[in-house]
Formats: C-alpha cells, sequence, structure tokens
C-alpha cells in the first residue's frame, strides 16, 4: 500500500490523529537533519589554540607538588588573590578565504594568506597577500600588530582592513584608531574613516604598482622609480623594466636625450621589451642623422616589422 | 588516495622514527578531526576541550604502536570514542558522587567558555543525539554532520557499509523522535494539518 493510500485509509476511517501522525512521520522522514546537526557545538578558532597549547605539557612530578602548594599557599600569603595564567600561543595559516574567531577578542575574514603567531595577549599577523578584515574588542588590554613587508600596524581595539597587492599595503579604518609604521618611512595614525598606502619595498614589487598607476601624475612616478632604481634588487629584467617606465616618461616630455640614454642602459641589461625599444632607439638615431647606429641596433633584430623596414630605408 | 593522505602516511612513519616537526604536521592534521568528533559527539556532560586534550596525549602517546599508517582515522576515532566515554563516566560520577568537583555543580561538562558558546538549540540537539546508541549516533555526525560517504564512515568506524546505512536510517528516525519529545519540533520545517498529501 502506498504513503498516499494510507493516508486516504486513515483519513476515511476517521482517524485524524493516526493520519496526522502518519503525515508528520513522512513530511519529517524527508525534512534534512544536517541543519540541525550543524547546531551542535562547534570548536572555535581559539578552543583548537587552547587544546594545542596544552598539549604535551609535562606534568609536575609528585616530589614538586609539595613544593607548588608551599609557593602558591606563600604567594596567598603575600596577598596575591590570582596566579598567573601562562598565555596561550597562537600559531595558525589563514589561506583562501575564510572568517574566524582568533581569540574571544578579536575575528578575522580574509581572502588571501597569512599566519598568526603571539598570544591570545598579543596576536601578531603576518599578512602576505590579498584582503584582511579585523575587529578587536576594545580596552581587553589586547596588543595586536600586523605586519606585511611594507608596513607595521600596532592595534588597540578597532575596526579596519589590511590589503596588500602590487600597490603596497593599503590600511583602512572603520572604527578606532591605528598606528602604521611603514618600512619606507612615514608612521601616520589613522583614524576612523581614514587610509594609509605603505609603498612597495622591493624594486620588483615598485614595478608593479607603477604598472598598475599608469594614470599617476608623471612627477610622483618619476620619484617612484628612481626610487626604485636605487634599491637592492633592482636588477635584471626588473631594472630593465624601470628603465623603460621612465623612457616613457621621458619619451612623454620630448627628453629625447634623456630617452636615448634609457634605451641604451636598457638594451644592455636585456629585457622583453628589448625589440620595442630596440626600434624607438633606431627611429631616434635616424632622426638624428645617424645611420651606422640605425644599422647597428637594427641588426640584432631577426625578422623586421614594416615599422623598422621603413626606419632602415630611411637611411638608404 | 589523495595526496594529502599520502603526505600524512609519510609523516606518521616519519614521527614513529622521531621526527618531529612531522609529528607536528600529524597533530595538525589529527587535532581538528578530534576536536570536532568530541564537540559534536561528546553529550552535553563532556567538556570537548578536555577530551580533545586527553585524546590527543593518547594519539601522541601511542602513535608508534599503529601499524598501518592507512588506517589513521580508523585508529584515531577509536581513540577518541574510548576518550569520551571515560569522560561520560567522570562526569556521571561528578554528578552522582557527593562531594565529587563541587566548583562544577551547576553545569559539571562545560567552562564558562565553552557554555557561552551553546545556544539553546544546540544544547537541545546536543541532548537528542546523546539519547541515540552509540553507532547511530556516530554515524549520523559522520554521514549527516561531515557529510562522509558511506564507504568512508564504514572504514573510519570499521563496520560494514550495510551497517552504516541501516544505522543512519534508523539514526535518522529516532534523532527525529528525540528532538520531537526534547522540544525542538519547532526547528523542523512547519507541518500542514491539512491539504495535500502528494
Amino acid at each position: 500500500m502506498s504513503e498516499r493510500d494510507a493516508l486516504r485509509r486513515l483519513l476515511s476511517e476517521r482517524d485524524l490523529a493516526g493520519a496526522e501522525s502518519r503525515l508528520r512521520e513522512r513530511l519529517q522522514a524527508g525534512a534534512p537533519i544536517t541543519p540541525l546537526l550543524k547546531e551542535l557545538p562547534k570548536p572555535t578558532f581559539s578552543a583548537t589554540h587552547r587544546v594545542k597549547a596544552r598539549l604535551r605539557k609535562p606534568a609536575p612530578s609528585r616530589a614538586w607538588i609539595g613544593g607548588l602548594a608551599l609557593a602558591a599557599g606563600a604567594l596567598l600569603a603575600l596577598g596575591t588573590s590570582q596566579l598567573p595564567q601562562e598565555p596561550v600561543a597562537l600559531s595558525e595559516a589563514l589561506a583562501s578565504a575564510g572568517q574566524a574567531e582568533i581569540t574571544p577578542n578579536l575575528t578575522a575574514s580574509w581572502q588571501g594568506s597569512g599566519q598568526i603567531s603571539g598570544t591570545e595577549e598579543a596576536p601578531v599577523v603576518d599578512w602576505d597577500k590579498g584582503s584582511l578584515h579585523l575587529e578587536l574588542t576594545p580596552d581587553q588590554g589586547v596588543d595586536l600588530h600586523v605586519r606585511t613587508r611594507e608596513a607595521s600596524v600596532a592595534v588597540l581595539g578597532t575596526v579596519f582592513d589590511v590589503e596588500r597587492d602590487v600597490l603596497g599595503t593599503t590600511i583602512s579604518v572603520t572604527r578606532g584608531k591605528v598606528q602604521v609604521d611603514c618600512t619606507q618611512g612615514g608612521d601616520p595614525i589613522l583614524s576612523a574613516g581614514e587610509q594609509h598606502t605603505c609603498l612597495p619595498v622591493s624594486a620588483a614589487g615598485s614595478a608593479s604598482r607603477l604598472q598598475t598607476l599608469q594614470d599617476q601624475d608623471p612627477q610622483t612616478r618619476r620619484a617612484e622609480i628612481a626610487r626604485a632604481i636605487a634599491l637592492e634588487d633592482a636588477r635584471g629584467d626588473v631594472l630593465s623594466e624601470l628603465l623603460a617606465l621612465r623612457l616613457e616618461l621621458n619619451a612623454q616630455d620630448q627628453d629625447w636625450p634623456a630617452v636615448q640614454r634609457d634605451a641604451q642602459a636598457y638594451l644592455e641589461i636585456g629585457g622583453p621589451r628589448e625589440v620595442e625599444i630596440r626600434t624607438l632607439a633606431a627611429q631616434l638615431h635616424q632622426r638624428a642623422g645617424d645611420c651606422d647606429g640605425v644599422r647597428s641596433l637594427l641588426s640584432a633584430v631577426d625578422k623586421l616589422s614594416d615599422r623598422e623596414q621603413a626606419v632602415l630605408s630611411a637611411c638608404e | 588516495m589523495m595526496p594529502s593522505d599520502l603526505q600524512l602516511i609519510a609523516d606518521i612513519r616519519d614521527a614513529q622514527d622521531g621526527d618531529a616537526r612531522a609529528e607536528a604536521r600529524v597533530v595538525d592534521v589529527a587535532l581538528p578531526l578530534v576536536l570536532g568528533w568530541c564537540a559534536s559527539l561528546g553529550g552535553p556532560t563532556v567538556d570537548f576541550e578536555d577530551a580533545a586534550h586527553d585524546a590527543l596525549e593518547v594519539v601522541l602517546g601511542r602513535l608508534d604502536s599503529l601499524k598501518d599508517p592507512n588506517a589513521f582515522r580508523s585508529w584515531l576515532f577509536g581513540i577518541t570514542r574510548r576518550t569520551l566515554a571515560k569522560h561520560r563516566r567522570r562526569a556521571w560520577v561528578r554528578r552522582w558522587v557527593p562531594g565529587m568537583d563541587l566548583s562544577r555543580t551547576e553545569d559539571p561538562g562545560h567552562s564558562p567558555q565553552t557554555h557561552a558558546e551553546l545556544s539553546e538549540l544546540s544544547a537541545t540537539v546536543q541532548k537528542a543525539l546523546a539519547t541515540l546508541p552509540e553507532l547511530q549516533r556516530e554515524v549520523l555526525v559522520l554521514c549527516d554532520l561531515e557529510e562522509r560517504s558511506d564507504s568512508e564512515a564504514a572504514e573510519i568506524l570499521g563496520v560494514p557499509k550495510g551497517t552504516i546505512k541501516s544505522r543512519l536510517r534508523l539514526g535518522r528516525k529516532r534523532f527525529r523522535t528525540e528532538l520531537e519529545r526534547v522540544g525542538a519540533s519547532a526547528a523542523l520545517d512547519p507541518l500542514p494539518h491539512s491539504g495535500s498529501t502528494s
């Protein structure tokens, strides 16, 4: 007998209670219980840390128990109401995207990667890349620090975001105040609604930032290129890219001797834009009537484009 | 087998050979599993953090005795199950033997921190689940909460797949009945009093 027939029979027999009970049972049999089971207690981030922190703690030997009792008694006699508690160590990797209660006073949501260390009282977040949103309950004596390669942020009770991308590290404060210490200089205190970007500390980072911020004013770009070229890791492709960026600025300013210098410096190092810059340099030589220079520059190009052919033809 | 399982097996072997870093990695895998099982299976009288800690201490102490690293999850579950049983017995003793652990008379199982994290519905679900026979409870948690396959649950619990299916069916039915009994029926989908039965 089908379920429907069984119910019909119960109803025809005026067994309403039986029908209701059967219907209820059937409906409930189909109702998912997973959402209810998800109401079971779940270990929080801090519970995980507490358990991890307690693992493999050597238990005091019996011989010490008496001594510990005496020490505790002595402390009590001195009026100490509470024994100092051992700080709970934090050690957790943050990856991809997530949300978690890191300590009872600190919650985080993120999209990117980083690492948490320190203790519940003094957590340290080393943020590698992406967005991080932190909410810290004020006045709980928690000394939170967030570090990136470009910045160190000290926080006492606030809500703020840290974004690390090609532009550097940007700190935006929603509530409270944070003290920012940029590796490349500058230590602003940010209040609610304010934000600050700490510039990349590497030449590669600066090159990426400059590529992204093409519409920045030329003066700022020029200053940033000069700063990046002076950095220790300004070598190889990174240096050639910075030279290419400076060459573009000089070309916009029609400072042809400077363009020629940058092109020469670029070609000495080599890089992915070599053919483009070789052609540009050849054009400049051709304009100056230096056909030997044009030939020399274009002889290194395997297959001449129409534009390069035109430059060469102008010399013949 | 997942690449992560291969890594785990290698780590277990290295940990058995005394590699402390491999042991730490094994703990990193075991900790969330054990803590999750203790939280969902411990019931209302067990402090799941304490139980997870004790289970992990046993894991660390007995890792050398694990002969087949492929059976790590099953072995881990067995330890967790035994530790939880021990904690439930302790909780029972605390509750019924006069003079035992007077500091925890109100709710012997939970620290204030854990207690605050439990909602009323959570406590109801916990109570309903605690009334189920052990295997039904475990199958329900592994299959319906952790969304593991029948085969995976069978491997962890060391029982045939057919047993998992039958216990799951019985467990679901009994869990619903118990939920109604302990007063959480409102949390289920609202039930029509009359109308279509199709």
